[in-house]
């Protein structure tokens, strides 16, 4: 037998072959938020067709570093939630915790680099008002920011419940996978920002 | 307690009067469909308030009446909440609360609209101010109307499943959860006269006003099977 084969039953093969994460409805709440940010987005591409001199000025004024950063820190944020919904699938409740620990800490960070670059921006003078680049900049970044944390508020409630229940199939994961989901949902959008805004 | 069946049944219909009658006043006779701009000047904005004096006074007075209709729908928002947490907790009176101030933000918006279009030949920045007044109260008066939907996504996602007492299907949770979400960046209305968050911005007017109207228009059809399992369960005890 080779190592990869297993006697065990895949947990995989066993569940409903059509199953949605979390449940279908918060798939609502998931898809409807993606269309408000697509809105953004577009937006965004029309101010930027509208005056792209001003768009590349301000652009110059980012520190890219910290966008890059921050989009380390949510990836690896997301793959930590991953690890979370792994580990509760086999029953390791230790495990789930501290991944979820991590990525709550890594949107802690995120929300810190954020408010070190708009500190930064302040102190040079330029504020929401310096032109459409910056109050699209400030409110797409900053509503954001917003889903940061609800997102970590989720992921909180949901490490705090990751105890509670029966374990093994029976365990109750709709919680666990709409905040799972939701992390990415925040990451997703935040790759789409960070190509629109830093990297134009 | 054996609840009234005929006003429970107009407080499931009554959202749909509210937009009606509101929307006769915003869209019909006042034309704000887009709103008048933010960056308009006081002559301009003056200038539509004297060309259509008797229409947006009508408007106005269809908006401030359409304060009523959101009576019934309160108090079966109201009842509804205490069915699914099994009493009057904290949820049907925080509900009560913003049903309320949903009302008075109803009614002051149609006023401000009233003292801008009562006299014609007044000074222009006294028009425009009241003007700036009820727009920016209503397309941003979202602490006092957003709980409605804050704490329908509550009741029907956290509380029904505790409490076991099913009235709503949990998409329509999501959907009011996704209308909080919506409506987050509106107050960034009282910030800017221009560009997408602005009052007639495709963020600060589009969206939530195709969220509030398709939320209240499509309200009938989830309110009233929600009366009928309060109904059949009054028939049952």
């Amino acid at each position: 037998m080779s190592s990869l084969t297993t006697t065990e039953p895949d947990p995989v093969a066993e569940r409903p072959a059509r199953r949605v994460p979390a449940e279908p409805e918060f798939w609502i709440l998931v898809l409807g938020d993606l269309a408000l940010f697509t809105v953004f987005f577009f937006v965004w591409t029309t101010g930027e067709r509208a005056d792209p001199a001003h768009f590349a000025d301000g652009r110059a004024t980012l520190a890219r570093g910290i966008g890059i950063a921050n989009t380390l820190v949510l990836l690896a944020g997301s793959a930590a939630v991953v690890r979370a919904i792994a580990a509760l699938r086999r029953d390791d409740e230790r495990a789930a915790r501290a991944a979820y620990g991590l990525a709550i800490l890594g949107g802690a960070v995120f929300l810190v680099l954020k408010a070190v670059e708009y500190a930064g921006h302040l102190r040079h003078g330029v504020d929401a008002l310096a032109g459409p680049f910056y109050i699209d900049y400030f409110v797409f970044t900053g509503v954001h920011a917003l889903h940061v944390v609800l997102g970590m508020v989720l992921l909180g409630v949901a490490r705090a419940r990751v105890g509670r229940g029966p374990a093994g199939a029976a365990r109750p994961m709709v919680l666990q996978e709409a905040a799972a989901t939701y992390w990415h949902v925040i990451d997703i959008v935040w790759i789409v920002l960070f190509t629109l805004i830093y990297l134009g | 307690m054996v609840h009234d069946k005929f006003l429970m049944r107009l407080g499931a219909w009554s959202g749909f009067a509210y937009i009606a009658m509101f929307g006769l006043g915003w869209l019909v006779l006042a034309h704000f469909m887009p709103p008048i701009a933010p960056s308009a000047s006081a002559a301009a904005v003056a200038a539509r308030y004297t060309e259509h004096h008797w229409a947006l006074m009508v408007a106005a007075v269809a908006m401030m009446v359409s304060t009523v209709m959101l009576l019934p729908l309160g108090a079966l928002l109201m009842q509804l909440t205490a069915k699914i947490e099994r009493g009057v907790g904290a949820l049907t009176l925080m509900m009560g609360l913003t049903v309320a101030t949903t009302m008075v933000l109803t009614f002051y918006t149609g006023l401000s609209f009233d003292v801008a279009a009562f006299r014609t030949g007044r000074s222009a920045e006294i028009v425009q101010a009241f003007d700036d007044a009820a727009f920016l109260q209503f397309m941003g008066g979202t602490p006092m109307f957003l709980a409605i939907w804050g704490l329908l996504g509550y009741a029907i996602l956290v509380t029904q499943p505790r409490t076991g007492i099913q009235l709503f299907p949990r998409w329509v949770g999501y959907v009011s959860v996704l209308v909080v979400v919506g409506f987050l960046p509106e107050v960034l209305v009282f910030l800017f006269q221009t560009g997408p968050f602005a009052w007639n911005g495709a963020v600060g007017f589009w969206i939530p006003a195709v969220l509030l109207i398709g939320y209240l228009a499509a309200s009938p059809f989830v309110l009233a099977p929600a009366v009928a399992r309060v109904l059949a369960d009054d028939d049952r005890a």
